[in-house]
């Protein structure tokens, strides 16, 4: 014992750096699941605050620029809310039943913390859990999609960037709504790859590419992207599309968290659990 | 307290609010951004204790792994790091450096450079190889290590100039 005791003395700075290299690698191992360690992430409080404090000091010498996108996005916002009332009033008269057209509710939020050139990149927002945001939200710009909810604390919020090699997003053409999965294959952060797409969907270089809507997470047609190149893999059935982001993935500011209030009685129904 | 024992504390925290406020504010082109966490250990002093260098690096790393979302993979890489130190210090400044009774690091420009890159390229491969957590894309981790690494020495070595130049 007294011999152990003194090896491990004599032996002291190996082993801390074991007993610290088991630490590091079982967080590095435990975190990669879906829950991560909450104080190992930019979305717990002091991490959270400090990005906070950060970008507050970083609008304040941008607000101008901030002003003239805000003014930009208010105009299409009002263009579009313009146009759905149309729609609405179009269904209502049909179908007398608009409660599908009020499915998603969105809150507007801000990017404190971005990441581009990781493997699995993630964002930080300035709303947490207290805004209502849960797990596997959809987050979106002005521009198009920016990635799904990941994990919350009280104030902050951590989301999976449509950079991140674990995502696939349902996508579909906007022309034709033939679909597949939209990932992002880590080798440049202005494209994805659209995999999956039916060859009968007659692809097109500068065809856009929307959100699919087969997911609860993202309603249909919120665009993605533009085709700018595409191939068929040997003896494949399936097209595989280079899709050019709309979003500048490095540059995000003003998002929206999307919810789909009837996301439960969506899931619970596709779920195949419920003996059908 | 002696105000030469807060000397680590001090410098853990300016490496730090430098790597969280600035370079992580950085990314170059979208591919690459300075990692300059080895600083600490680059200038902690040569004559303090041994594995607290080691335990310091390890929370030093652990600190700006939860600001970057990087697991733990920052923290892997400076225990390690730490842990070659003494053995880096010897390659670049020679034996001799152990008998100093000198807190401080004399050496020329060039053996700082080496020392400097030394620890940079221990850290980055620990941390991409972590990262990457499979040797069969060993491409991937040296095109991170070929974009990274000359990045971080070049902010490392103008960030060491300007201390020294303030410290004359």
């Amino acid at each position: 014992m007294e011999k152990l005791l003194g090896l491990l003395i004599n032996r002291r700075a190996e082993v801390l750096t074991l007993f610290l290299l088991v630490i590091g690698l079982g967080l590095t191992v435990t975190a990669e699941t879906p829950q991560r360690v909450k104080w190992l992430s930019s979305s717990s409080k002091v991490a959270g605050s400090v990005y906070q404090i950060k970008a507050n000091l970083e609008n304040y010498f941008e607000l101008k620029k901030v002003n003239k996108r805000l003014s930009d996005e208010n105009a299409n916002l009002r263009q579009a809310l313009y146009q759905s009332q149309f729609e609405k009033a179009l269904i209502e008269g049909t179908f007398g039943n608009t409660d599908t057209l009020n499915k998603f509710v969105v809150s507007p939020a801000k990017v404190i913390k971005n990441s581009v050139i990781r493997e699995k990149n993630l964002i930080t927002l300035n709303k947490g859990g207290k805004e209502g945001i849960v797990q596997d939200m959809g987050v979106i710009s002005d521009k198009g999609v920016v990635g799904v909810v990941e994990n919350t604390s009280d104030h902050f919020t951590t989301v999976i960037s449509l950079l991140h090699s674990e995502l696939s997003i349902n996508a579909s053409l906007k022309n034709t709504k033939h679909f597949g999965s939209l990932i992002w294959d880590t080798k440049t952060i202005d494209r994805c790859i659209l995999v999956d797409l039916p060859k009968i969907s007659n692809i097109q270089i500068g065809d856009t590419i929307v959100t699919g809507g087969m997911s609860s997470v993202f309603p249909a047609g919120i665009p993605i992207g533009q085709v700018s190149a595409y191939s068929v893999p040997n003896n494949s059935s399936f097209y595989k599309a280079e899709v050019r982001l709309f979003n500048d993935m490095s540059n995000l500011d003003q998002v929206y968290v999307i919810k789909n209030t009837l996301k439960e009685e969506q899931v619970s129904l596709e779920n195949p659990s419920n003996g059908f | 307290m002696d105000s030469s024992s807060l000397v680590p504390i001090w410098r853990f925290i300016w490496v730090l609010l430098l790597q969280v406020l600035v370079f992580n504010g950085i990314e170059l082109y979208g591919a690459a951004q300075p990692m300059i966490l080895v600083l600490f250990l680059f200038s902690y002093p040569t004559d303090s204790n041994y594995s607290l260098s080691i335990f310091l690096s390890f929370l030093l790393g652990l600190v700006v792994d939860s600001f970057t979302d990087t697991l733990a993979l920052n923290a892997l890489g400076m225990t390690v790091a730490a842990y070659f130190r003494p053995h880096f210090l010897r390659l670049a400044y020679g034996i001799s450096v152990e008998y100093h009774n000198d807190s401080k690091l004399h050496g020329s420009l060039g053996q700082h450079s080496y020392f400097l890159f030394l620890l940079l390229s221990l850290h980055h491969l620990i941390f991409f190889t972590a990262e990457t957590f499979d040797l069969s894309r060993a491409f991937v981790i040296l095109k991170q290590l070929a974009v990274h690494l000359p990045l971080s020495f070049l902010v490392g070595w103008l960030l060491i100039q300007l201390f020294s130049l303030q410290k004359r």
